[in-house]
């Protein structure tokens, strides 16, 4: 309750300062100080590991920018060493647990235990800004900014520690753009982050005391409300997320930024790929355009986009977590995306079940079907394997 | 080659059922997916003799007929 008293006397203070104190051309600067010092709050070391990275970047766009011979060179480091780092954080861990549980089993290593490596707050989502920007440069896509304007992109700290992934285009415009004190901004600022406070603090987090703890007895509750209560975990996710997000956009709202949305009514698609472009669109859309198109959707035969659906859902899961658990998310739904697309082939031979699925009572029923098939993948976020199973035989049982 | 293309879209995409409007966004309106969109480029590479370099492959680029026209129009494509 302190720290949270803290940070709204610093954003009521930063607000009034930003607007009606400091000079225009002074608050890139301001914001990209006050993203530092709330970086700094959570550790300081955090800072000075993601300035690093922000000079490294930005010195290698400069270079690439320049035309340089050796640009491609430039951009494939720069890649790999987001990449890597990324990967170390993320997975060093799990990897190293492996190999000592492996190592224990078969008698060939004592079972020691290893400090464990922590992520540091954002960084999944900083590094995807970091190889988005870069990547923009080489496409010569990326208008020309100031060491302090790229930060600011990359460190804004209302979408700091869990996004949207805004694109650096949208932002900069919007950076170079910003005019005076817009009150309805204002108005609409406090009410998103009012909205995402409901959603987050007296719905999702209500709702998960009761929800989660109860999925993992569901043997002491009536077969028909076992499916409510995976319903439920659905929409807990959902409004935890959103909820966030709404507070995201509210706070960026708060300084002039309109900031992508990253949730469009996503339980009322009617399939899957839909559901998809419709649920944590920044950063679905980011692994599309840097993953997906790149390395499987340039001149590749059908099998190979396939499996390049498939690749793109485990990437996208193992992305959330490195464990088991996300891995077999990912399988989950990449099947469900390469089945959708198989259905679309089916269609296109036989135009009786295009006409049947176009017939009005079909899409509530698809809504409801997609619904059901995206309900049960979160069970993923809260349970290990026999757990799931043993909530979906009571269900089917 | 416009003509073309929107054929193709609503013949595959469309199933023949309805007209494509010029400027009807192709992704927000659901029309096409990133599958689609390799397909719909596949398309274009084959049948106009252009190539789409992979820088290229944005859904800004393709999101509407209009749009595609202006990536064939940089190539020195005549609409």
């Amino acid at each position: 309750m302190g720290n949270l008293f803290i940070y709204l006397i610093s954003l009521g203070s930063s607000i009034v300062i930003y607007w009606l104190i400091l000079p225009e051309r002074w608050r890139s600067l301001f914001l990209f100080f006050m993203s530092l010092l709330f970086i700094s709050l959570f550790n300081l070391k955090y800072v000075l590991y993601f300035l690093l990275h922000i000079i490294l970047v930005y010195s290698a766009g400069l270079y690439i920018n320049k035309g340089e011979k050796k640009k491609k060179l430039i951009l494939i480091l720069t890649l790999l060493w987001l990449i890597g780092n990324l990967c170390f954080f993320k997975y060093s861990d799990l990897f190293i647990s492996t190999i000592v549980e492996a190592g224990f089993r078969f008698s060939w290593m004592p079972k020691i235990a290893f400090p464990t490596i922590l992520l540091p707050l954002g960084m999944s989502y900083i590094i995807f800004r970091l190889i988005h920007f870069v990547v923009e440069v080489y496409k010569k896509k990326s208008p020309k900014c100031s060491f302090i304007e790229f930060g600011l992109y990359v460190l804004f700290f209302p979408t700091f520690l869990a996004g949207p992934v805004e694109r650096f285009q949208r932002f900069h415009t919007q950076t170079m753009e910003m005019k005076g004190l817009d009150l309805s901004s204002i108005n609409q600022g406090l009410y998103r982050i009012f909205l995402g406070v409901v959603k987050k603090f007296v719905i999702a987090d209500n709702l998960a005391r009761w929800v989660i703890p109860a999925l993992h007895t569901p043997e002491s509750y009536p077969r028909f409300l076992v499916p409510l209560l995976v319903y439920g975990t659905a929409i807990q996710v959902y409004l935890d997320f959103s909820g966030y997000t709404d507070m995201a956009l509210g706070v960026s709202k708060l300084f002039g930024y309109k900031i992508m949305e990253n949730f469009n009514r996503p339980f009322f698609q009617r399939n899957i790929a839909l559901f998809w472009r419709n649920w944590h669109i920044s950063v679905y859309s980011w692994i599309r355009d840097y993953f997906f198109f790149p390395f499987f959707g340039y001149r590749a035969s059908t099998l190979k986009i396939y499996i390049g659906i498939f690749m793109t859902m485990i990437v996208f899961m193992l992305w959330h977590k490195g464990n088991l658990n996300f891995l077999l998310l990912g399988i989950y739904h990449g099947l469900g995306l390469v089945i959708w697309q198989l259905y679309q082939e089916i269609k296109r031979k036989y135009p009786t079940i295009r006409k049947w699925s176009l017939r009005p009572y079909v899409n509530p029923i698809a809504i409801f079907f997609t619904f059901n098939f995206v309900s049960v993948s979160f069970l993923f976020f809260n349970l290990d394997l026999s757990q799931i199973y043993a909530v979906l035989i009571r269900i089917f049982s | 080659m416009k003509e073309k293309i929107k054929n193709f879209i609503v013949e595959n995409f469309l199933f023949g059922e309805r007209e494509l409007k010029d400027d009807e966004p192709l992704f927000e309106s659901g029309i096409i997916d990133s599958l689609g969109l390799i397909k719909l480029i596949a398309f274009i590479e084959k049948n106009f003799n252009v190539s789409i370099d992979i820088s290229e492959i944005m859904i800004e680029n393709f999101n509407t007929l209009n749009d595609i026209m202006e990536v064939l129009k940089s190539k020195g494509n005549p609409s």
